[in-house]
């Protein structure tokens, strides 16, 4: 692909009638990070943040950024991540001394455990809403900061009022909830100043999410099928009639495990490709100035990737979280690529505004998934 | 005079110039065609970017304005010579090389190992019996409520056989050389079975099916004397401490990839935990062991007992990997190492 249009523009100074069209550029996103060197970074990130109590996470956070924004490159140029720890270690701070108050409250008086609930909700579409801003302010490509125009407010209707209906509508307002949540990241999402143009419509979602609705319960009347049937053979079900706790314990455990692990995969599964469909959309759907995202991440691959990262990681105890990483980061960047139509010169950069970083280390700690 | 050549942005477009950054010792100039950057001071206006793998070394300038360059090796001489990013050498020393991080492997495995087995259990130690005692009531109030709801039914047993476990279990009480109040309740219930279990406000609990089991009263006494020492070291609070402090360990350990090791984390999160309580009732038997010969008991009674409940659950014995209980026949093992050492 990129060969044409490298072509293309070496002839384009022939004529000028064909000027416009040579104009185009396609330009595939290139990631040139390694697990070994990865390895070592994270290493030394978890060591130094055991040995300073958890402080040196501030810094280990950007390092693991930008170690990999720095790799993921576009026509010569890297991304960066330019957040401040000091910034993040506040943010980790607050969230920190609220995770100790949450698990000792919930160990201690359990009917606490529900005010920590409620509040969590009602702090939650603010954590959403600053955690996006400090990502986006400290994303940056050529010295171009990436910008949200999303208000606070806003974020409140969209994570704390519309949800309710979710319920009402017995789960049908879902994939629309899905659609708003994603225009409203795409829609107000800005490279500098030039905003990003966003066409998604509700429909996509609602059928995604009819796909993986009908694979959910495929999966589960094939799970209830095999459990009923491991019960049966073991004499389970006996079991269960009788008091003797156990005995039903022991077998249950292998039962239990077993269920464990297909729940784990059928999860993945269907996250993967809720990920890989929503994302192709979404990037197909934006239009950022003369700049379009093209992206084509498989399903399949994507599964197999996080299926066998999962299994690495598990049997490694962990030592392989870096090498899963940087796998999934190459894969992901590798079915990106990048078309523009114009001038990449011309982006502008926008206001540069103070944003704290309690959100970012919220999102750090609970994994709020915004999804880029 | 150190001169990098590398690639400016003004800070205003996308646009790239080339570009020359000299330093003179004490000023960096930016230089360039239709580009120049007026003098700055090194220390106020810029941020070196420290060293990171071998990604473009940066600097950016307080106004907005960027510099990037291949050029490690000057960025290298800029920094030694003005003094700047000196923890961070070392950071990237040590994320440079196999035999460091090894180093480094070692320390982690050395610093986590020392939590958990000494640093975590002194602090909730310290923290525990820092806490005052209508703390523990407060704790233990819910605690019962629940259990009352879900687990138990008044106890069936005859009022004299539990006077005179009440009797002996307020001499335990008087004898038991500490200020904590004691109470004793008896309660029914099919789910817990043979068992009986002690409340940080010193509430203990048997359950009918225990008293029955038994088949002496010192093997009562042994059980009693077994949860007043889990109140008097105050080991419901403490495991509650210490199951938190590993729960924070362990996510600030795996913390960098929530999505896929947060259920990986819960394995080694049970394991350490059920160490953990298995001390403690190591800790409750040797108490016990200790009542015994300053009576001049047999340990034998406690042993029965202990033999006795195991063998009403059959199920758990093999399950020695997430028992809460250490295998009864290392705990007996362990008493009468205990015994014949203390003699």
């Amino acid at each position: 692909m990129q060969d044409i249009e490298s072509k293309g523009q070496r002839a384009s100074g022939v004529g000028t009638r064909k000027r416009y069209k040579k104009m185009i550029k396609r330009h595939p996103v290139n990631f040139s990070g390694k697990a070994g060197e990865y390895f070592r970074i994270w290493i030394v990130n978890v060591f130094l943040t055991i040995l300073t109590g958890g402080i040196y996470s501030a810094w280990a956070k950007v390092r693991t950024r930008r170690y990999f924004y720095a790799h993921t490159s576009i026509d010569g140029f890297a991304f960066d991540y330019l957040a401040n720890p000091i910034n993040i270690l506040k943010g980790h701070l607050i969230v920190g001394v609220f995770f100790i108050a949450y698990m000792l409250s919930g160990r201690l008086y359990p009917e606490w455990g529900f005010v920590f609930v409620v509040l969590f909700y009602l702090f939650f579409p603010f954590l959403m809403y600053k955690s996006i801003k400090f990502y986006t302010h400290n994303s940056a490509y050529r010295n171009i900061r990436f910008h949200f125009d999303g208000t606070l407010w806003e974020s409140y209707q969209l994570f704390l009022v519309v949800p309710i209906l979710i319920p009402l509508t017995l789960g049908f307002f879902f994939p629309y909830w899905e659609h708003l949540k994603k225009r409203w990241f795409f829609e107000n999402s800005a490279f500098g100043t030039t905003f990003n143009e966003f066409n998604g419509k509700a429909g996509f979602f609602y059928k995604t999410y009819f796909f993986s609705f009908l694979q959910i319960m495929l999966l589960m009347a094939l799970l209830g099928g095999v459990v009923a049937l491991s019960m049966y053979t073991s004499g389970l079900l006996e079991q269960i009639q009788s008091p003797e706790l156990g005995e039903m314990f022991q077998k249950g455990f292998i039962v239990f495990f077993g269920l464990y692990a297909v729940m784990i995969i059928s999860v993945t599964m269907i996250q993967q490709y809720v990920f890989a469909r929503v994302t192709n959309y979404c990037w197909l759907q934006s239009q950022i100035g003369p700049v379009k995202v093209n992206s084509q991440l498989q399903f399949r691959k994507l599964f197999w990737i996080r299926f066998t990262n999962i299994l690495a990681i598990i049997l490694s105890i962990g030592l392989l979280i870096p090498w899963a990483k940087v796998r999934r980061a190459r894969y992901i960047l590798s079915c990106m690529s990048v078309k523009s139509t114009g001038n990449l010169d011309d982006f502008t950069t926008g206001v540069a505004a103070d944003v704290t970083a309690v959100g970012d280390a919220a999102s750090d700690f609970f994994d709020f998934d915004f999804g880029l | 005079m150190i001169r990098i050549p590398g690639i400016f942005f003004d800070g205003k477009s996308a646009k790239a110039y080339k570009t020359v950054l000299e330093y003179d010792g004490i000023y960096l100039y930016v230089k360039g065609n239709n580009i120049a950057l007026e003098k700055c001071h090194l220390n106020d206006s810029c941020t070196i970017i420290p060293k990171l793998g071998d990604t473009r070394r940066v600097i950016m300038f307080r106004s907005g304005q960027r510099f990037e360059t291949d050029d490690s090796i000057g960025i290298e001489r800029l920094e030694h010579s003005a003094g700047i990013n000196r923890s961070f050498k070392l950071i990237s020393f040590l994320e440079s090389q196999w035999k460091t991080v090894v180093v480094c492997m070692v320390g982690l495995i050395a610093i986590v190992y020392g939590f958990i087995s000494f640093g975590i259990p002194f602090i909730a130690k310290d923290i525990a019996f820092r806490l005052p005692s209508n703390t523990m009531n407060r704790i233990s109030m819910d605690a019962e409520v629940i259990l009352d709801q879900r687990f138990f039914k008044p106890s069936q047993l005859d009022e004299d056989r539990k006077n005179r476990i009440r009797q002996m279990f307020y001499t335990l009480a008087r004898n038991s050389n500490s200020d904590q109040v004691f109470s004793l309740r008896f309660r029914q219930s099919k789910a817990l079975g043979a068992n009986a279990f002690a409340l940080p406000s010193g509430l203990i609990v048997m359950t009918d099916k225990l008293v029955e089991t038994s088949e002496d009263n010192r093997e009562i006494e042994g059980i009693l004397v077994h949860e007043m020492a889990h109140v008097i070291h105050r080991h419901g609070l403490r495991s509650v401490i210490q199951n938190t402090g590993v729960v924070l360990l362990i996510s600030m350990l795996v913390g960098d990839i929530a999505s896929i090791t947060s259920l990986a984390a819960s394995i080694p999160t049970l394991i350490v935990e059920s160490g953990y309580s298995r001390k403690f009732e190591t800790q409750a038997d040797e108490a016990v062991g200790l009542h015994f010969m300053s009576k001049g008991l047999d340990i034998k009674f406690f042993e029965n007992i202990l033999i006795r409940i195991t063998k009403e659950k059959p199920g758990l014995k093999g399950s020695k990997f997430l028992s809460t209980h250490p295998e009864t026949i290392e705990r007996i093992k362990h008493l009468q190492n205990f015994i014949s050492h203390a003699k």
